[in-house]
């Protein structure tokens, strides 16, 4: 398990070092800091996509306010 | 093998990061507790990650009424978005909105959410609530999503779902995932004797998952449910307690089991031990060469001297079959006084 993996999983991680993972292999920590990548981007895209869609469920009168605290 | 616990583990966290269980298959190889610190982790990271635009979220239901809000939830914003929100929302505002959200749809966010953030907000949930989602989560067999929760919900709110949930099966699977421990003996302590009863009936009787998780979270529990639970599998019918005995011996969990039957009454032992299954001769050696193997004899030898003479005459022979330390350790129990640890 080399240095720069790990700082990379901890970079997806928040910042924080992550527990005693020496029984995973190279391939393995590589893996589970995609996952972590992918989740983040999968999140960001998801709540993007739920504020434009749930703009189209507000009253024209009350669209204005919600989405300047949504999409400001 | 991958334990209950490491399972449980991975399914929570492959559900953090959206991905099925088999493709964290190879996490398996660490210990439960370093996989619930990575979940922990990994948890905080995606909620740090975007917590501006969840707290947007939070301050704009402030502008809309709960019904809208509901609307929203379930057709634009999605249970995984939204169990990220729960911990953000007063409580009160929470439950007015889970107030109009289909039950399909809580249960499905119960699956996302992480319960400790949100323990204000399961807290102040209302019972009728809380059982209807628990019956769609027990539908559903989501058993370690209902563990989770056993620590935010109050007596009264558990004793409620309890009471909904008539399968004892159902209850013992929820309760294998239940991390704390003390928590657990204290909804032992809820529920009514016949009802305990059954559950170690359905545990000895049900399916070769069942009676070994069982045996693990029987010794896993405090001292006095723990005692609770040994007697009360010694009180059940025979035909149960065979099959208790017979589940032991097939899975090898002897020494699982030998911390159960030390806990039992003297009474409870003497009826166990003359128990012709018991008297067995290949299921009474599996029994003598665990005492031997987890060095119960002290606690546990007494026991011989609470057979009936054949049974003593049996396992004498037993002994000296596996080597002359073993005739030496019996022999000397069965000159001291029968005092098994247990007490009535």
């Amino acid at each position: 398990m080399s240095e720069k993996q790990l700082a990379a999983l901890a970079k997806e991680l928040g910042g924080k070092s992550p527990p005693d993972l020496s029984a995973l292999n190279m391939a393995e920590i590589e893996s589970l800091t995609q996952s972590l990548r992918r989740a983040r981007r999968a999140q960001q895209e998801q709540l993007q996509r739920a504020f434009e869609s749930a703009l189209g469920h507000i009253p024209m009168l009350l669209r204005g306010p919600v989405r300047k605290i949504l999409l400001p | 093998m991958s334990t209950l616990a490491q399972r449980a583990e991975v399914l929570k966290l492959a559900r953090v990061l959206g991905v099925p269980p088999s493709q964290l298959e190879y996490l398996h190889k660490l210990d439960a507790n370093v996989i619930r610190r990575l979940r922990e982790q990994a948890s905080a990271a995606l909620f740090d990650a975007d917590r501006k635009l969840f707290q947007r979220v939070a301050a704009a239901t402030r502008l809309l009424p709960a019904p809208l809000i509901a609307i929203i939830a379930e057709k634009a914003i999605g249970p995984l978005l939204c169990a990220r929100t729960t911990g953000l929302l007063p409580p009160e505002r929470a439950v007015e909105i889970s107030k109009r959200l289909k039950t399909g749809f809580l249960a499905d966010l119960c699956l996302e959410l992480d319960p400790r953030p949100a323990s204000d907000v399961i807290a102040a949930m209302p019972v009728g609530r809380v059982v209807e989602v628990s019956r769609e989560l027990a539908r559903r067999k989501e058993y370690i999503t209902m563990a989770r929760f056993v620590d935010c919900l109050d007596d009264h709110a558990i004793r409620a779902v309890m009471e909904d949930l008539r399968d004892d099966e159902v209850l013992l699977r929820i309760g294998f995932f239940v991390e704390d421990k003390q928590r657990l003996g204290d909804i032992l302590d809820l529920l009514p004797r016949e009802r305990l009863l059954n559950i170690v009936r359905v545990a000895a009787g049900g399916d070769a998952e069942l009676w070994p998780e069982a045996l693990a979270m029987i010794n896993s529990i405090e001292e006095p449910q723990r005692r609770q639970m040994a007697n009360l599998a010694a009180e059940l019918e025979e035909a149960a307690i065979v099959r208790m005995i017979e589940s032991t011996q097939v899975q090898g969990l002897w020494p699982a089991m030998l911390p159960v039957v030390s806990m039992m009454t003297i009474d409870s032992q003497r009826r166990l031990i003359n128990l012709p299954v018991l008297q067995n001769e290949a299921v009474l050696a599996a029994f003598i060469q665990a005492v031997d193997s987890a060095d119960l004899w002290t606690q546990l030898l007494p026991l011989v001297a609470l057979m009936d003479n054949a049974g003593q005459a049996r396992a004498a022979r037993i002994a000296e079959s596996q080597g002359l330390k073993m005739a030496a350790r019996l022999t000397e129990s069965l000159r001291a006084p029968a005092k098994p640890a247990a007490h009535a």
